[in-house]
């Protein structure tokens, strides 16, 4: 599987940092998590893996000047496509538990890509759980979007969309007047502490939650 | 995820439970079940709960490992959460959730430790156990 060209000159660069074993386990399992393997890389999609690995080299290389560097690299190879002036996002719809983990999974990444610390991806993602969290309790299904935001002031955006039966007394809950049997004000106030905006609108027909975090 | 269970891990008469990853409802009131079943059978006397490989705990995770932790209180095992990172700790306290009632010590050595304190504790001076918790 790593024979081709692309993969094969991503694996030099990643071996100048890692030992071969770790190089190759580390472009395997970043390719899989990509949905990349399976096939040589085109052009294309040897931009996403060296996206892909950008997001993951932060779990791998603590140094950020050696990171910079790997990083600097891989783009060599594959020139990423500069993200349009308006916003890159993502969209996941949230049905399952297994969705709910996956959500946070995605924010964590996006947060890292967006160069929050570690502290600030916990609570991004934490904040996106509670989100995606109340979707699956209240609404059965819906989606949550994480997106990059680069116009004046760099952040992340997360908007958590459902159909459900929406949130009657929508003040109480978000006072803390008001406690459900599965703590729903508490998950929806928590969230709306870790992230610096927060809208929430929400009527019979759905509700929705707008809430983004700024970099600086 | 949804498959595997959590282990629990009996050592000394204190029960160990090493919680790794994201926690599903699933896998959560089955580990209730497990950690209450475990306590009967082998007659515990304290409970760790290492939450070491934990990320990230939401109010919903928050929530279950404190009720699982209230609970085996109740059955009269002394139960201590330990590990928790250093973002989760700050997020925590962040978001504001209530988490009083709960016992945490830095490490699962340490929990141990206090464990083994609050046992000698008991044993020197039987029935006035709660009065110095």
């Amino acid at each position: 599987m790593l024979s081709t060209e692309g993969n094969s000159a991503l694996l030099d660069v990643l071996g100048q940092y890692f030992s071969g074993s770790l190089a190759r386990a580390l472009l395997t399992s970043t390719l899989r998590r990509a949905k990349l393997d399976g096939g040589a890389l085109g052009a294309h999609s040897l931009a996403e893996a060296v996206s892909a690995l950008e997001r993951a080299l932060p779990m791998y290389l603590g140094d950020t000047g050696r990171r910079g560097e790997c990083i600097a690299q891989l783009r060599r190879i594959a020139p990423v496509p500069a993200s349009p002036s308006a916003t890159t996002s993502t969209v996941i719809q949230v049905r399952t538990a297994d969705d709910v983990s996956n959500v946070c999974e995605v924010g964590r990444d996006i947060a890292c890509q967006v160069g929050f610390p570690h502290v600030a991806q916990t609570k991004i993602a934490t904040a996106i759980a509670e989100l995606a969290r109340n979707i699956l309790l209240y609404a059965i299904a819906g989606e949550v979007r994480i997106a990059i935001l680069e116009a004046s002031r760099r952040g992340v955006e997360v908007t958590a969309v459902d159909q459900g039966p929406g949130i009657a007394d929508l003040e109480l809950v978000m006072t803390g007047q008001y406690r459900s049997r599965t703590g729903m004000g508490m998950g929806l106030r928590g969230a709306k502490r870790l992230m610096d905006e927060f809208e929430i609108t929400s009527s019979p027909k759905g509700t929705r939650v707008l809430a983004r975090k700024y970099l600086a | 995820m949804n498959a595997a269970r959590i282990p629990i891990i009996n050592l000394y008469g204190n029960l160990i439970v090493p919680v790794q990853g994201t926690i599903g409802d699933e896998a959560m009131s089955q580990l209730t079940d497990d950690v209450t079943r475990c306590i009967e059978r082998d007659e515990a006397r304290g409970l760790v709960i290492d939450v070491s490989g934990v990320a990230l705990m939401d109010s919903f995770i928050t929530r279950n490992i404190r009720d699982l932790a209230l609970t085996a209180r109740l059955m009269g095992v002394s139960t201590i959460v330990s590990g928790l990172q250093p973002a989760v700790a700050i997020t925590l306290v962040e978001m504001g959730l209530e988490i009083h009632g709960l016992d945490t010590a830095l490490n699962l050595e340490r929990a141990l430790e206090r464990l083994t304190e609050m046992r000698s504790d008991e044993d020197r001076s039987p029935g006035e156990a709660d009065a110095l918790d």
